[in-house]
Parts: C-alpha cells; structure tokens; sequence
C-alpha cells in the first residue's frame, strides 16, 4: 500500500541528489521540512508556515556563512 | 487510529450517561443495527465531534449544527429532553489506540454556572483532555490536543473520507462525467492524495525566494555606484510598482466580486428548499412546453391519418364483404361449370338412348333394351332436375350485382394495412404524451406549493446575478493573470541586472543571494516533483481502486477494472478495454473502490465508519460491500439500517468478521436504547 507521506519524501529526495545548490540539505533536513510542510497541509494560515520555514532556511545559511566567514 | 471505547452523555438522541460501544481487541471492526432516526448518523457524528469539536451539516458542509435547542430549529448536539430538564451537561469520550499508544481523548460542555439554566453557548465551559495513557512521565495531557489530532490522527479536512454517510456515494459517481464534476471533489481528492504539501511547499519557497530578494535587492540599489545601472534599475522598480499598484486595485475588485458572490451563495443556501423547488419549476416547466410541443406535432399526426379513420373503422366489415363477394364469384363459376358438364351428360344420355355412337370418341354402342332405358331416363331426369337447380341459384348475383358490389366496396379499402397499425401507434404515443403532461403538471404543483411566485422570481433573480457576478469574477481572473505575467517578465529583468552586478558584493548581499537561489531551486523542486508525484499516486490509486472494484462487483466477469484520468475523473472498463457507461449499481461501486482506495493510498490509519451503506446497491452487490470492508480494513464500523442488514442475518453472516454488534432503538418517545448483540 502506498503511504502518501512517505511517497512525497521519496520523490523529492530523488530530485534533490540531482541539483548542487541542494547539496547543503541532508535526508534529515528535507524531511523536516516535509514533515513541517505536512504538518501544516490545511493550516489556512500559510505565512504562519512560511514563518516556520525561514526560521529552519535561517539555520541552513547560518553554518553556511559561519564556515566562509 | 484503532476505535477501542465510545461513551456518550446527553449526545443528540443519546439522553443521560449510560451509552457505551466497545470494539473487540481482535476483531474491532463492528456493526451497528438501527432503523432511520434511531441514532446512527449521531453515532458517527459524535466520533467527529471528539475529534473536532463541531459536526458538519450534511448538505450544506460548510455550516455547522448547533449546540444547543434554542439556537436554531436544526437538531442540536446538545440532547433537547436534557436541555429542558436544565441539564446541560453534555461529552463525547473516545479510547484508542493509536500507533504503539493507548488514548483517551474527552471533549466535554457543561455549564459555566450552576444557578443559571446554560442558555448560549457562551453559558458552557469546555473540557478537553487528551490523555496518553501509557505516558509514566507524569505528563499524560497533551497540551494542544486539536492540533496533535489534526496533525498526527486525521486532519478535519480529510476526515469526510472516513467518517461518512454512503449519500457521499451520489457525489462521487459524478467522477465518470468529467464535466459534472464538482470543483469541491477535486479538491478533496487533492488533499487526500496530499499533493497540497507539494503545492504549499512550492508557494512558501517562492515567497521566500520573493523576500529574500527584495532584500538583496534593497542592498544592492542602497550601495550601487554604477549611474546607468541604478538609473535602469530604478525606472524597473518604478514600472513594476506601477503594475502592482494596478493588480492590488484589481484585486480588491475581485474581492469585491467574490464578497458578492459568497453572498448570493449564502442566500441561496439559506434559501435552499425554495431554490430546489424554483430549479425545479424552471426544468418542469421547460419539460412541459417539449412536452405541449410533442402533443402538438401527435395530434397533427393523427389529423392527417384521421382522414382515412373512417376506412379504417369499416376496415374489418369491407374485407369481409369482399370475402364474401369472392365466395359468391368462386360459387357462381363452380355452378357454371356443373351446368356445362351436366348438359353434356344429357346430351350423351340421350344418344345412348337412341343408340348412336359416342358423340366424344365414335366409338358404336349397342341399343338399349328396354329396362336400360328406363335408367338412362330416370337419370336424365335427376340431371336435368339438378340442372334446373343450379340455373335458378346461379341467377343470383347477376354479374351486374357482381360489379356493383366491387365498385362500391373499392373505395373503402385501405392503401395499405400500416395505417391502421400506424393510427394505433399515433394513439399510444399522444396517450403517454397525455399522462406525462399530466405527472409534469402535478409535480409543478407540488414544487409550486413549496415556493410563491414571488419567492420564485427572486430565487430566479439571484440564480442569473450570480451567473453574472461569476463571468465578472473569471474576468478579472484573467486580467490578473495577465499582470502577473508582466510583473513576473519585469521583475525577472531586474534580477538579472542586479546579480549580474560587477559591483562587489556584500556577506550579507552573498547571503540573502543565495537564500534567494535556494529558495527558488527548492520551489522549483517542489514544483516539478509534484507532476511525478501525482502520477505515482495516480497509478496507486487506479491499481487499488480496480482490485477493490472487482472485488465488490456482481458483474465483475465483465469488466477489466477502473481507469483514473489525470483530473482523477474514472472510466468503468469492460473485458474489451472499451469505456462502459455502467449502471446506477456500477457506478456506486465505482464510487465506493475509489473512496477505499484514495483511503488506503493516503496511508492515514483510521477507522472508516460507513453510515447507511446501502445507496441502491443491491443486495449482492452490497454483501460483497460488507465482505469487502470487513475483511480487508483494520476496522470498520458499518450503520445500516433495517432494510440494508437484517440485525440477525447480519451476525450470523458477517458475526466471524466482528468483535461486537450493536442495535439502536427507540424508548420513551425520542430517546435512543443502545442494545449489545455480539459480545467478544
């Protein structure tokens, strides 16, 4: 049976291998911003989860520009 | 999510606090026998109570019933003997287990006072508890239990697919006509199929990307030294203010027509019966005027046939007088013959007599003695006796009598004998038209009772402004479309001057650039998985869909199975691979393997509680329903009533399937008796 879920994670982690912009997001990062995006499938409020979603992109940039600093 | 406990207090029909449903730990699925009214449609709405703290109307799915009595003449939740009894004290509690934990969820209004009868809902107080049971860590309590419900049980949106009376089936059958299908069910079976995560997903990412560069770009124009650069750069900004300036205007218009809109909507909504009965009286009275116009075109029919109904009436009476005639005719040559020959008999006897020779051959013939003669004569005597006979019948009819008859029946006869079948088939039409005419008038009047013509105007007036508010709206859709795309063209132009820069770049510029790249390759991402995605999950459910659909089929030698489109609209196919149009019966079992199997393929784990089952299956078809569920989902909860499972042929032949069973009936007047059947 498929699990919808777990389908879409595994699309997306197909795609991902394939972009180098990408290669700063490990399996565990995407899922986490699956499971946030998931979570907030019917949440009317979609700045809510964007506010959420740059908050996680926020971390991402900060060890990136921590190690060129 | 396993269904392992329910117990109701004062819940609809469901007065005082003694109303428990337990499942078997084995077998959890179960039935729950009750005739109409009794309570089943309350047993599953409270399951969607406990979960979301409101139960939807059935028809109208964006309101919600209300609570108490005196809020409005809906039945209310709140059960109205304990209302009147200033009881206002009403739960729904749930045990569950759910993944490798037990629950119990309890969702709970009682009053805010105990001096005061609970009179709004503003008098009651909620209690909601959401407990793990298994939790030792001294914190059981979930502190937001709706949220943990909708993100980790079943999110309300979705709900309808599991919670849900088999009127839903009707909605779904629509699915085999690509062009009746409702925008709603689309989005249901979106969401069902979860690729709103991917499409939220793409638009959170683009807005970002949007942010992160207005950012980079404000940056970028407070530190650009180059004077051609920035001056570009800044007539760009200046247009593409302009153009939003303009879309922001036609959005509030578009708002405006879609306030409109919802307006009109509610009231026709609000005004549901009228408008039913008002669609109504248009479709009759468009029925009546082809029908009037058929009945019209009969009648001129059998205007022109009628100008030879006389011959048809005489029809039978002119065949048989020309029958009649022909016998005569046929008798008159016989006779005529006879007389010929017998003149020759006499002829012939007569010369014997005389002893001459045969008048035929020549032959010579002996004399006759004298007691030959006296034979010879008695039988020229009987001869000429018969002869005599016969001339006088034979002179009537005269030939003239003869011809008269002929002529005069000539004109009575009809061209061919299809007229009369024709006149007969004319008659039967223009009496079925007759009868119909007659049904139509009545049923114009009975939806003409349920609505003034005043009523019926105004219904008629917000049908047509709605039209025309809807034409306003798609409009104005499109010139947004329109501006959006030269926003986008606009906005691209100036990305690619301010990242192409040759100026030096900032960390934060470096930063809030690349912010912008990853949020655009991500939105990008989101959005080309999605198609790949969908396709899977199409496949999926067209797999499932098919096996469930002969699996419940009674005519399943017949078919080869289902085929979801990609706008998830369904053909039925046949054996020969053609698109079969399907039965009613077909296509409800169409509807019910793509409900099960959008279920399954959404990998949600809850109960599917089916509210009156039956929807015209038939009874094999819906036996094979009931095979179906109970075997193969973890549990099921079906509520049919007394014509769809008799409560003791359903135990004995679906008992091996349940833990327990459940009757509902009726005791003292309105209130609903929980009987246990099945025990595990």
């Amino acid at each position: 049976m498929i699990d919808a879920e777990e389908e879409i994670i595994r699309t997306l982690l197909e795609e991902v291998g394939n972009d180098p912009i990408l290669e700063e997001f490990d399996e565990k990062q995407i899922r986490n911003l699956i499971a946030l995006l998931i979570n907030t499938q019917f949440d009317d409020d979609l700045k809510k989860t964007q506010a959420r979603m740059k908050i996680m992109i926020e971390n991402i940039l900060d060890i990136k520009f921590k190690v060129i600093q | 999510m396993i269904i392992e406990k329910i117990s109701l207090r004062n819940w609809q029909g469901y007065y005082g606090s003694k109303h428990e449903f337990l499942f078997g730990s084995e077998k959890p699925s179960s039935i729950v026998y009750g005739k109409n009214t009794f309570g089943k449609t309350a047993f599953w709405e409270a399951i969607e109570f406990a979960l979301y703290g409101r139960v939807r109307k059935r028809k109208q799915p964006n309101k919600f019933k209300p609570f108490m009595s005196n809020q409005s003449s809906d039945k209310p939740l709140l059960n109205t003997d304990a209302y009147n009894e200033g009881n206002s004290d009403f739960a729904v509690e749930i045990f569950f287990s759910h993944e490798e934990g037990h629950y119990r969820l309890l969702r709970r209004y009682h009053p805010k006072f105990t001096n005061k009868k609970a009179e709004k809902l503003s008098d009651l107080i909620l209690q909601l508890e959401l407990e793990n049971l298994q939790d030792d860590t001294g914190d059981r309590f979930e502190k937001n239990p709706n949220r943990w419900i909708n993100e980790n049980i079943l999110p309300e949106r979705l709900s309808k697919f599991f919670l849900f009376d088999a009127e839903r089936l009707e909605e779904y059958e629509e699915l085999m006509d690509s062009d009746r299908v409702d925008v709603r069910l689309k989005e249901d079976i979106e969401n069902i199929i979860r690729s709103p995560i991917l499409k939220n997903g793409a638009h959170v990412f683009k807005n970002l990307a949007n942010r992160y560069y207005r950012d980079y770009d404000s940056e970028y124009a407070q530190n650009l030294k180059n004077q051609k650069e920035r001056k570009r750069h800044q007539e760009l900004t200046e247009e593409i203010e302009s153009l939003k300036k303009a879309r922001t205007e036609l959005e509030r218009q578009l708002k405006s027509w879609k306030d409109k809109i919802n307006s009109k909507q509610n009231w026709l909504e609000e005004n549901d019966k009228s408008k039913e009965a008002s669609l109504q009286i248009k479709h009759i009275k468009a029925e009546l005027t082809s029908n009037e116009g058929n009945i019209s075109s009969c009648r001129d029919d059998l205007k022109s046939i009628m100008t030879n109904a006389w011959r048809v009436i005489l029809q039978d009476q002119v065949n048989s007088a020309n029958q009649k005639l022909e016998k005569e005719i046929l008798l008159q040559e016989k006779m005529t013959k006879r007389i010929g020959v017998i003149e020759e008999e006499i002829r012939d006897k007569m010369d014997e007599i005389a002893g001459k020779p045969c008048s035929h051959c020549g032959a010579k013939r002996h004399e006759p003695d004298d007691n030959e003669r006296v034979t010879l004569r008695n039988s020229i005597s009987n001869l000429k006796e018969e002869q005599k006979e016969l001339t006088d019948k034979s002179k009537f009819p005269t030939n003239d009598d003869i011809w008269k008859v002929r002529n005069a029946l000539r004109p009575m006869s009809l061209p061919e004998r299809a007229n009369l079948e024709s006149l007969s088939n004319k008659e039967k039409r223009l009496s079925g038209l007759l009868k119909t005419k007659f049904d139509l008038n009545s049923r114009l009047e009975d939806a003409e009772k349920l609505i003034g013509e005043d009523k019926d105007r105004d219904i008629q007036k917000a049908l047509s402004d709605l039209k025309s508010y809807q034409g306003n709206r798609d409009e104005l859709i499109d010139k947004i479309g329109g501006m959006k795309a030269k926003i986008a063209g606009k906005s691209d132009e100036l990305k690619g001057i301010t990242l192409s820069s040759t100026e030096k770049k900032s960390v934060k510029m470096e930063r809030l650039q690349f912010a912008d790249q990853l949020c655009t390759t991500l939105s990008d991402l989101f959005t080309g998985t999605l198609e790949t995605y969908r396709e899977k999950m199409r496949k999926g459910v067209e797999q499932r869909a098919s096996e469930i659909f002969l699996s419940i089929s009674n005519n399943s030698e017949n078919y080869e199975g289902l085929r979801i489109n990609d706008d998830f609209t369904v053909n039925i196919l046949n054996k020969k691979d053609y698109m079969d149009a399907g039965s009613g019966a077909q296509s409800l079992v169409m509807a019910y393997s793509v409900i099960d199997a959008l279920a399954q393929c959404s990998g949600i784990e809850f109960p599917m509680v089916i509210d009156t089952p039956g929807r015209g299956l038939g009874v094999e078809n819906l036996n094979n329903v009931y095979n179906h569920f109970l075997k193969n989902n973890p549990q099921v909860i079906f509520l049919p009533n007394d014509l769809e499972l008799d409560p003791e042929h359903g135990d004995k032949t679906f008992g091996k399937f349940v833990g327990t069973t459940y009757e509902l009936s009726k005791v003292e007047g309105d209130r609903t008796k929980v009987i246990s059947r099945i025990k595990e």
